[in-house]
């Protein structure tokens, strides 16, 4: 992390904790995940509202986005992290997290969401809604694009490549492999008010969020690590 | 967690549930033999009996898959058993709100009534046989959302609340597909349309 990043940071929110969080992990990600990159920072706004858009690969994303993100992340979480020992109580109090129940349309994870954002802040939130399988990417959710065209705020995508070698979903192993987290330029969307316009606009914001994601996941030459088709849903 | 989630059948014979972990990373189709392991980074190698290993990410894995339909046959309204797995159960508790400071940041799911026994998916419904022996069912025409986890698959009955699968036997990824699938074929069949995504909701287009 730059100390233009840094002080970038101390713009933004008073979050101590959070902020020992951050440096722990990258810390920890210099002697453990060597060739962590991180790219396009330079397009997360320094303050106000945004929402940061990601893809999901592994259990590992959500620690290295938000220590890497130069900004304090607001993050959608499962609700029932809520519940385990200690975790629930340190995600809950000092790492910004607010439960999302699955299941149903859960409006007061939208209302929390949004009112993060009129507060200035960075939420964070994983389109896909849920880890990859494959590596690949997989359909947004419709309830998030949905959140994304309802704010109005720059959306932000981001891409993390490389973290499903590290640790995919089917095993319990970790293994070394380049990561590469990759902020993208703002993703132009609309601010619609109108339900009814929100819900025809869905395919294209769709087209619009997973393209940019698609994108920023494309350079490398490690097909295992960045590929770039949709899932196998449907 | 293991190999065997991934692929819900074997690539080179297409047995239906049939790669079991076989200790130390290594998974070993009960079919026809092969094995599989993971390489570098997410790559999976499979040893094919007499034959070279193979290794390719785990996308062209899947993708070589039979479709889950072809495996199964073509209708599951006649009440057949399609999958029977071992499974512990638990049927959610009442949702508790989360608290910072003053603020309600949300709801949390909670842990209600456990329960083990046998699940089945017969025809279009989805029964627990308890060991008690005591039987649950829940039509597939009543859930109103799907969705697995690593370990779990979790249902959602209209009305009525959330019950998590933990599997004894079987792979959760498995059994999300052919809830899928099945869910599909009963919502052509009723005229509802097509499923478009199965949580939080089941939206139709």
């Amino acid at each position: 992390m730059s100390g233009r990043a840094l002080r970038r940071q101390a713009h933004d929110e008073r979050v101590p904790v959070y902020r020992a969080f951050q440096g722990t992990v990258r810390l920890l990600s210099r002697v453990f995940l060597p060739s962590v990159t991180v790219e396009g920072l330079h397009n997360v706004p320094d303050r106000g509202p945004c929402l940061i858009v990601s893809n999901h690969q592994s259990i590992l994303d959500p620690i290295l986005i938000q220590s890497f993100c130069p900004r304090p992340l607001h993050t959608m979480t499962k609700s029932t992290q809520f519940g385990v020992p200690v975790f629930g109580w340190l995600v809950r109090e000092h790492l910004l997290a607010f439960p999302v129940r699955r299941f149903q349309i859960d409006p007061q994870a939208v209302r929390v969401a949004l009112r993060r954002l009129e507060q200035g802040r960075a939420v964070g939130v994983y389109v896909e809604g849920e880890r990859s399988w494959d590596g690949c990417l997989q359909p947004p959710r419709l309830g998030t694009l949905r959140l994304l065209l309802k704010a109005g705020v720059p959306v932000i995508p981001c891409a993390i490549s490389g973290s499903y070698d590290v640790w995919p979903r089917w095993d319990r192993a970790l293994r070394l492999a380049p990561v590469r987290i990759a902020f993208g330029e703002p993703v132009p969307l609309p601010k619609l008010d109108d339900r009814r316009a929100r819900e025809r606009s869905l395919d294209g914001a769709a087209a619009a969020v997973m393209g940019a994601l698609r994108a920023l996941l494309r350079p490398a030459g490690r097909p295992e690590a960045v590929a770039a088709g949709e899932g196998r849903r449907g | 967690m293991a190999i065997g989630d991934l692929l819900w059948a074997c690539p080179f014979c297409g047995a239906v549930g049939a790669i079991q972990a076989a200790g130390r990373g290594r998974s070993v189709c009960s079919a026809c033999g092969s094995a599989y392991r993971r390489g570098r980074g997410s790559l999976l190698i499979a040893h094919r009996p007499g034959a070279e290993p193979e290794v390719r990410p785990a996308s062209e894995w899947l993708q070589a898959l039979p479709t889950l339909a072809a495996a199964l046959g073509a209708g599951n309204q006649d009440g057949r058993v399609l999958r029977e797995d071992m499974v512990e159960a638990t049927v959610a508790g009442p949702d508790e709100a989360v608290r910072r400071g003053g603020e309600v940041l949300g709801f949390r799911e909670t842990a209600g009534e456990s329960l083990t026994g046998a699940l089945r998916l017969e025809g279009a419904t989805v029964t627990l046989e308890e060991d008690s022996g005591a039987r649950r069912a829940w039509a597939l025409e009543d859930l109103t959302a799907i969705q697995s986890s690593s370990r779990v698959v979790q249902i959602k009955p209209r009305g009525r609340p959330v019950v998590t699968f933990r599997f004894r036997t079987g792979s959760p990824r498995l059994w999300e597909e052919l809830l899928q699938l099945a869910m599909r074929r009963l919502y052509r069949t009723l005229g509802r349309g097509e499923i478009r995504e199965f949580q939080p909701r089941i939206v139709v287009r």
